[in-house]
């Protein structure tokens, strides 16, 4: 009970924005009735296991691309792909891509502080900004994520479609190309554990479109306002709902 | 997930027996735009134990040395497609008339051509969406939604070609694959936007489990069914599945249950068969548009009825599981009385729903069948059981009769000879039904005074000449 009083709750009767990070955004996107539970009453979801290698090899990308912005050439991976961009210099570069910080900007019309933690930002000749995320993992099915088909690619594509929605919103302009720069580690090259892990990367285009960023942020607002909780998600589409519909059927 | 939209230019409409000629397709994302670099587009040749059918060849504009000199061997273009499909999936396949057509020929290649699991297509986490239902659910929705043509019965066509002139969609090449795949798309676009309710609803009934929850859930269902040259709306409420087909059985709320509920069987036999019928079928897969109540309930004569006494109907049904097992032993009878009619013996391409899904050690020896050489090949004729071994001796007389010994060379040369010449009603293509087509089309073209269709129809019939030549000695 002690934890729970941490959690950020909205108060209907505050004037103070209300911060809505990009994950919370899909939380919404997921499942209504979760996401209402979470941020009007307080009752925190369950959480999931840290990915520390995932953020390892991020953090690792990142000083790549930083040295990369240092010299302001484009990052070899981009190179390789003839894509001209480069990373982005700018003074608030450290804060974007810090968790519980990033790009924020203050939708007043529903009182939202949106915030999202960007992995890099590219730039073009004509000054348009690229968000660029890293994802890594290892599955044998490398070749098909350029096509972004996975149901939970949507995800992915979301979230640029954010970072590209702040940072234009922040006063930039955006390119309509993003990137994901996506790691898979190749488990079958090696026979023997050498303490290391081979990398196969590419280079992702997505085209964001974020125009329904606003009409979602404002549909977050008004369940906020509610004081009722919404029904059960659909038990295919939410685990959580799925799982305690159950137990409810079966009175247990 | 993306969309996979694709098209089938065939030597013929009859999904057992025909040859593909053309493939094609292309990936858009949920947003319906192109995704760079997706676009597949196969041209093969004609298999050598089919005869094309002339309506066919006219309307894809096919002429005979693409029948004989495409790059790829049929079986090559579908291992090519099969590869492709693999490779860009999951999607959510779209057509129009897909489930119909363009889905039921691809699954009979891949069965024909000895892959293990023909169905993958339709397997979660794949969907697949017909345009043509869309079409006809939009228009019925809204008549603003999509301008049709008008056939000369005053019914809207449908047609795809038909749909993109109304629209104004850019369609270059009727009956050319990769020119429907975009106008498709495009009209796909169109559909996704100016009905989003009909669009969502048909992603809700795009697999067979998803819409059998959309039955299950809702109480009462708006069913768009087509016939007659006209969309009309059914307010369903669904109430068991075909003991033996398990297609959704839904009660047309228009009737009233009550004066039925106490007949016996006979006499409830006897209704069941009238006309209109009070028994609708759903089938679950074949993405039928299934929208929420409130659409059928504003159109007659659901809405003079109204809801109040619609949703009484829904619970006397409910209440009374006794009428419904009649019901289900009715249609049940039925079903085996049908069967024990129809003794037809079936050929193999006839059988790949009745005979139901291959072996585990009958889809070893297929995926083994394909690692290997022609050559290699060889020694699993024996090892397939009758009908696997009957497809692998045909690929084998397509593809490299050379290899085949002589013995079942001869066996499936005769047997395509007493096929393709036959004089018999049959269901496929043969010689002597190509050349009464081929009378009618030339006293058509005469009449018209169409000399490239006269030298066209010249063509086709040389071509057909010679597979007449090849297999009459046999």
């Amino acid at each position: 009970m002690k934890k729970n009083s941490r959690i950020r709750r909205f108060d209907p009767g505050s004037e103070d924005p209300f911060t809505v990070s990009r994950t919370r955004i899909q939380n919404f996107l997921d499942c209504q009735r979760c996401f209402y539970i979470q941020n009007r009453l307080a009752i925190k979801a369950l959480s999931s296991f840290p990915f520390r290698l995932n953020s390892a090899t991020d953090t690792l990308l990142k000083k790549s691309f930083d040295i990369a912005r240092k010299k302001q050439i484009p990052h070899k991976y981009f190179k390789d792909k003839e894509i001209d961009l480069i990373p982005f210099k700018h003074e608030n570069m450290d804060q974007w891509r810090e968790n519980f910080q990033g790009v924020k900007y203050h939708y007043k019309k529903a009182n939202l502080m949106v915030q999202g933690a960007v992995d890099e930002i590219l730039v073009n000749k004509k000054g348009e900004l690229s968000p660029v995320e890293f994802k890594s993992t290892q599955t044998k099915d490398g070749d098909k994520v350029k096509y972004l088909g996975k149901p939970h690619h949507k995800f992915w594509k979301n979230q640029l479609e954010i970072y590209g929605y702040l940072l234009e919103k922040n006063g930039f302009k955006i390119s309509e190309n993003s990137y994901i720069v996506f790691c898979n580690a190749q488990i079958d090259k090696n026979d023997e554990w050498n303490e290391k892990l081979d990398f196969d990367v590419q280079v992702i285009p997505y085209k964001i479109e974020y125009s329904w960023v606003e009409p979602t942020l404002d549909k977050i607002k008004s369940l906020l306002n509610q004081d009722t909780i919404p029904n059960f998600s659909d038990p295919d589409h939410c685990d959580v709902c799925r799982f305690l519909l159950q137990h409810k059927e079966n009175k247990i | 997930m993306n969309y996979l939209v694709l098209d089938t230019e065939t030597s013929s409409s009859s999904v057992n027996y025909l040859s593909f000629l053309q493939f094609a397709s292309c990936l858009f994302d949920e947003r319906f735009r192109e995704i760079d670099g997706t676009r597949f587009n196969v041209r093969c040749r004609i298999r050598p134990t089919v005869v094309p059918n002339i309506g066919a060849l006219l309307a894809n504009s096919i002429r005979v040395p693409m029948l004989q000199g495409a790059n790829l061997s049929h079986h090559d273009a579908v291992m090519q497609i099969h590869t492709y499909i693999n490779k860009v999936s999951p999607v959510t396949a779209l057509g129009h008339n897909i489930i119909s057509f363009d889905l039921e020929a691809y699954i009979r290649q891949l069965y024909k051509n000895l892959i293990p699991d023909v169905y993958y297509l339709k397997k979660k986490p794949n969907l697949v969406m017909d345009t043509l239902n869309l079409a006809r659910a939009s228009k019925l929705v809204d008549d603003k939604n999509l301008k049709c043509e008008i056939s000369p019965k005053g019914s809207f066509l449908f047609k795809l070609g038909s749909l993109c002139k109304a629209n104004n969609i850019k369609h270059e090449q009727a009956h050319e694959a990769m020119s429907d795949v975009l106008a498709n798309a495009e009209l796909a676009r169109l559909l996704f936007k100016r009905s989003p309710e009909v669009w969502n609803s048909a992603l809700k009934t795009a697999h067979k489990s998803e819409t059998q929850k959309v039955l299950e859930r809702n109480k009462i269902i708006s069913h768009v069914q087509y016939f007659y040259g006209r969309s009309r709306w059914y307010a369903n409420h669904w109430i068991f599945n075909h003991p033996d087909y398990t297609w959704g059985i839904c009660w047309d709320l228009r009737h009233s249950p009550t004066q039925y509920l106490n007949l016996g069987y006979k006499a409830l036999e006897t209704e069941m068969k009238k006309s209109p019928k009070f028994l609708r079928t759903i089938k679950q897969n074949r993405n039928e548009s299934l929208l929420d109540s409130s659409y059928a309930l504003k159109a007659e004569p659901y809405n003079k009825i109204g809801i109040k006494e619609l949703m009484k109907r829904v619970e006397i049904l409910d209440k009374n599981p006794k009428f419904i097992e009649l019901m289900k032993t009715i249609l049940h009878d039925q079903a085996e009385e049908k069967q024990t009619i129809d003794q037809t013996e079936l050929i193999p391409e006839e059988r790949l729903y009745k005979d139901g899904f291959p072996s585990e050690s009958e889809q070893r020896n297929m995926e083994l069948f394909h690692t290997l050489t022609w050559k290699d090949r060889l020694p699993l004729i024996e090892k397939f059981s009758e009908k696997y071994s009957f497809f692998a001796k045909v690929l084998f007389y397509e593809e490299h009769p050379e290899l085949l010994p002589k013995s079942i060379y001869n066996e499936i040369h005769r047997l395509f000879a007493s096929r393709l010449l036959s004089t018999n009603d049959v269901k496929w293509e043969t010689v002597p039904k190509f050349y009464k087509e081929l009378d009618d089309m030339r006293a058509k073209f005469d009449k018209q005074e169409n000399e490239d269709g006269l030298k066209l129809l010249d063509e086709y019939n040389q071509f057909v000449q010679e597979i007449e030549k090849k297999f009459e000695n046999a």
